[in-house]
């Protein structure tokens, strides 16, 4: 792949503020979730969205991929959904006598897997593969992913009968953890007296390309990061891993992803250098289903919360 | 700290420990009574910390009252032991039981400082008993645990023991190079300030001015120091290391005393040979004889010569001393007045028959006086005399016991027989006591006497040359003069085995000589460290006219300027020097918030709190996010430029209250 242009961090900014705005008008008062949302896309990073059936999950899903302007698959996941549906099945040709592979949905730019916890572990750890290399191996093979590759998974919370919880190895794959909640009462009367949201979707016109978003992630790279910057980040891991409340603390990869996330943030905010306010805002959702806390009862919001205010920045 | 606040157990720990190891040493000066008291009182604490005892408190009124009436009784019975005297002793016993009983009612923070500072007492008032080098060291690690106690009850609860000790030890560490200043400059006083430490003085079993058979005996196993040595001018031979102490010229047959002998004044020496300059640094012995290298050419006003060239102090020596002699070694002795001929010629009538019969032969013979001297010892080494540091008991007349009957004994018994044969034959003679030999320290350059080194010989005066030492030890066993008694002994002692070892030898005798050396040291530089000393230091450093008016104000200003550059120091490193400018200035516009009600909270972020200030001071918001906006740049954009439009800008910002 040539090497692109980092875009400015006022053009970057225009740019995914554009998209945080027409995303805004199908999601109704989410705002801050879709600045995060976009960010973590522009980060490069798989988006995990955790809430109740009903709150706009899919829809969000669907609403980012069609602006972004990328292919989108959707795979519903059910318990008897098999890697191969995944993946991809090499059938017999009897015309030449040979096998061909026919790709499965995750040969797309952004893979909309809904509800993932109800797949099976075999079916999630095949998932799981394509995220981390960007490739699968079929028979022998390694095929290449599209590139950008995205996966937007969609879990409802694991109480509910009938889910195979993902393990703490794989939700670490996921950069970023988002819930919606519900609306407020103002979206919500909007959202009701308006028109339907899916088909409020097809309206939505592609706002970038591919060859912009790749120039969006470059920029990502390029984002200054200073050593005090850098001495709040490293202040923040050791920090969590000397917190009672948690079994352990953050690994390095969680650092990593701090990092990441907090730079897309900064250029979401059109600025070519992070601030602590930076890591502070993406933070939580980076984190948290990364933390293993103690069977203490306490919040993860909780815990975050005390995490950062018990590191002074520097 | 608030004084309200609860003490936890782990606090008492270290308070219990600082008090019970500021005590400890007191345990055996104490009346047994007593310390077993106060050892019971830091006892009944500690399990009242863990519950297991109840303490006197007022809800308890039996215990309560019991202890203020045991308080009465302590301060009455001490009053009775030490018969109203509230000298050292008494004051320490008053005050090692008040520490214990204020242990008994140690409930909050007040108490607890009160106690530590008492430690802080306790731990002086042990150097009014012993100055030695290990108590030094001991007090020093107690004075660092009362200073973690302290760091212990003012930290918060999770601080790790490690670290209250640590800083503990590092305060009192710090303290050190002030405590050094306080030591050199502070005037000294004349005096010891509260009557010595008589440690040494008590315990000690120095050479008296008396000798009887087997007093010696019993000081040539003793391992404790006499005195010690520097010559200044190159150092004599080992034979020649005869350190007088007192002449004894009259006897009862048995003992041996200086006697009443008129003191005309000190008899003139004529030097032959090139005089020594010398530091003696003696060791209390409660007698006022000094030692002195035969013979002593010159001696300070502390001091004053005797008849039989002997020196003896104006007072006795209750604590160590240090003075300066000369002395050559090649010397004569050539005064006799006729009183101290008839003083050296004089014996007990009726005693020693044989012995007198032995002299008179030699006289009959018609022997002249050298001729005598050479009898005797030929007689000594013909008869098959022997040196031993056990000779046997004699009960009758001693002197004719060892001639003719045992043969066998120490350096006393030769010089005694000598003596006498010598008086009995004609030829003035007196015994010497003293010290004879040393252990050179190779570390310090200097010479080391223990009591084990002490001797006795004779002198005789010849018409021709004067007084003349004769050891006749030294004609029985020469070795024991030319080696020294340390070799002698470990030649037939348990030593043996040490001494073949070799290098394991070395090892010991090297450690040895490194810790008598840090003694030596010691006493020279710390305890000896008198108004003298002081002037002679200053005056070295350029202080001229050292009076102690000068040296307050030195000591004042040299703390001032040392604490001073301290402050300096420490704010340079923790305020100045890390933080970068822009920080800096940052820091001084939240602090400019902080006063009109808004402080920064250690966890925001620049831009975070310049919207939580805009929000409630809506006239401050332009400025103040401009202000958050440069400083974010140049901390975390590491902009370029900015720094003196920031400052200015920061120079300028003056929130007033909401009005």
């Amino acid at each position: 792949m040539p090497a692109l242009e980092p875009l400015s961090p006022a053009a970057a900014r225009t740019q995914l503020e554009q998209v945080v705005d027409a995303a805004s008008t199908i999601l109704l008062g989410k705002r801050d979730v879709l600045r995060l949302a976009v960010s973590c896309l522009v980060a490069g990073g798989h988006l995990l969205l955790e809430d109740l059936p009903g709150v706009g999950k899919t829809t969000l899903a669907h609403a980012l991929a069609r602006l972004l302007g990328l292919s989108c698959q959707r795979l519903q996941c059910t318990s008897d959904l098999l890697p191969a549906d995944v993946i991809g099945v090499s059938v017999y040709d009897r015309n030449d006598g040979s096998f061909r592979f026919h790709q499965g949905p995750v040969f797309t730019q952004v893979l909309l897997a809904d509800e993932i916890n109800r797949a099976t572990p075999r079916a999630q750890s095949a998932l799981l593969e394509a995220m981390e290399e960007r490739q699968v191996t079929v028979e022998g093979r390694a095929l290449a992913l599209p590139v950008p590759f995205f996966v937007i998974a969609t879990q409802n919370p694991t109480e509910q009968v009938g889910t195979y919880p993902l393990p703490e190895s794989q939700l670490d794959r996921f950069l970023m953890r988002l819930s919606l909640g519900y609306p407020d009462r103002t979206a919500e009367r909007e959202l009701l007296r308006g028109s339907d949201r899916r088909g409020l979707l097809a309206t939505l016109k592609p706002l970038l390309d591919t060859a912009t978003l790749q120039r969006l992630q470059a920029s990502v790279d390029t984002v200054h990061l200073a050593d005090p910057w850098l001495d709040y980040l490293q202040n923040l891991l050791a920090r969590s891993r000397e917190m009672p409340a948690l079994a352990h603390g953050l690994s390095p990869r969680a650092g990593l992803a701090l990092l990441r996330a907090a730079r897309a943030w900064a250029l979401l905010n059109g600025r070519g250098h992070a601030l602590p306010e930076d890591l502070k805002a993406v933070l939580p959702a980076v984190v948290t289903h990364r933390l293993s806390l103690r069977g203490d009862g306490q919040s993860p919001a909780a815990v975050v919360e005390a995490l950062l205010s018990g590191v002074p920045v520097p | 700290m608030s004084t309200a606040r609860t003490l936890t157990p782990s606090d008492l720990w270290w308070c219990l420990g600082a008090v019970a190891l500021a005590l400890a040493p007191h345990a055996g000066r104490l009346p047994v009574p007593l310390s077993l008291g106060v050892a019971a009182c830091v006892i009944w604490r500690m399990l009242g910390a863990l519950g297991r005892l109840p303490l006197p408190e007022r809800h308890r009124p039996v215990l309560w009252w019991g202890l203020q009436g045991l308080a009465v009784l302590t301060f009455v019975l001490i009053y009775a032991v030490y018969q109203g005297q509230l000298g050292r002793d008494a004051g320490v016993a008053m005050l090692s039981a008040m520490a214990g009983l204020k242990l008994l009612e140690l409930r909050n923070g007040r108490d607890y400082y009160a106690v530590c500072l008492l430690t802080y007492f306790l731990v002086v008032t042990n150097f009014l008993f012993s100055q030695a080098i290990p108590t030094a060291l001991y007090l020093l690690g107690v004075t660092m645990l009362t200073t973690s106690a302290l760091v212990r009850v003012n930290a918060p609860a999770r601080l790790p023991a490690r670290a209250c000790a640590r800083l503990g030890a590092l305060m009192v560490l710090e303290s050190l190079p002030l405590m050094a200043v306080c030591f050199v400059l502070f005037p000294r006083l004349p005096g010891p300030l509260w009557g010595v430490p008589t440690d040494s003085a008590q315990a000690v079993t120095g050479l008296s001015d008396e000798m009887t058979i087997g007093r010696i005996a019993r000081l040539g196993t003793s391992d404790e120091v006499a005195f010690r040595v520097a010559f200044l001018d190159g150092t004599p031979s080992a034979r020649d290391l005869y350190w007088r102490g007192p002449v004894l010229w009259a006897t009862d047959g048995r003992t041996w005393r200086a006697g009443a002998i008129e003191n005309t004044g000190a008899p003139p020496v004529v030097v032959q040979g090139r005089r020594l300059r010398y530091d003696i640094l003696l060791e209390a012995h409660g007698e006022r004889w000094l030692p002195a290298l035969d013979a002593v050419t010159y001696n300070d006003a502390k001091s004053r010569a005797q008849r039989g060239r002997d020196l003896v102090a104006t007072e006795p020596i209750k604590r160590q001393l240090r003075y300066r002699l000369e002395s050559a070694l090649d010397y004569r002795l050539p005064d006799l007045t006729p009183a101290d001929r008839a003083a050296a010629l004089a014996l007990p009538k009726q005693a020693h028959p044989r012995s007198r019969a032995l002299a008179a032969s030699w006289v009959v013979q018609g022997l002249a006086p050298p001729q005598i001297v050479d009898a005797a010892l030929a007689n000594f080494r013909r008869e098959a005399f022997g040196y031993t540091l056990t000779p046997p008991v004699l009960p009758n007349d001693p002197i004719d016991g060892f001639l003719f009957d045992t043969r066998q004994g120490f350096c006393e018994h030769f010089a005694a027989a000598f003596v006498v044969l010598m008086r009995a034959a004609g030829v003035p003679a007196r015994v010497v006591t003293g010290y004879q030999g040393g252990e050179y320290n190779t570390m310090s350059d200097y010479f080391l006497v223990r009591q084990r080194d002490a001797h006795a010989w004779a002198e005789v005066y010849l018409e021709t040359r004067g007084w003349v030492r004769v050891d006749p030890t030294a004609a029985v066993a020469p070795e024991r003069v030319s080696l020294g008694i340390n070799t002698y002994a470990g030649e037939r002692g348990p030593l043996r085995m040490l001494d073949r070892a070799g290098f394991a030898a070395r090892v010991f005798n090297g450690a040895r000589q490194l810790w008598d050396s840090a003694n030596y040291h010691w006493s020279e530089w710390v305890l000896g460290y008198s108004a003298d000393r002081q002037r002679g230091l200053l005056e070295a450093l350029g202080m001229e006219d050292v009076t102690p008016a000068r040296l307050v104000l030195w000591l004042t200003s040299v703390m001032g300027g040392l604490i001073g550059l301290l402050t300096l120091l420490l704010l340079r490193n923790r305020v100045v020097t890390r933080l970068p400018p822009a920080l800096r200035i940052y820091r001084t516009f939240c602090g400019r918030l902080a006063r009109i009600g808004l402080p920064r909270s250690p966890s925001e972020g620049p831009l975070e709190y310049a919207e939580r200030v805009a929000a409630s001071r809506a006239d401050l918001a332009a400025e103040v996010r401009a202000i958050a906006q440069a400083f974010a740049l140049l901390r975390y954009a590491d902009a370029p430029a900015g720094l003196s439009a920031l400052r200015a800008r920061v120079n300028a910002f003056k929130p007033g209250r909401p009005t």
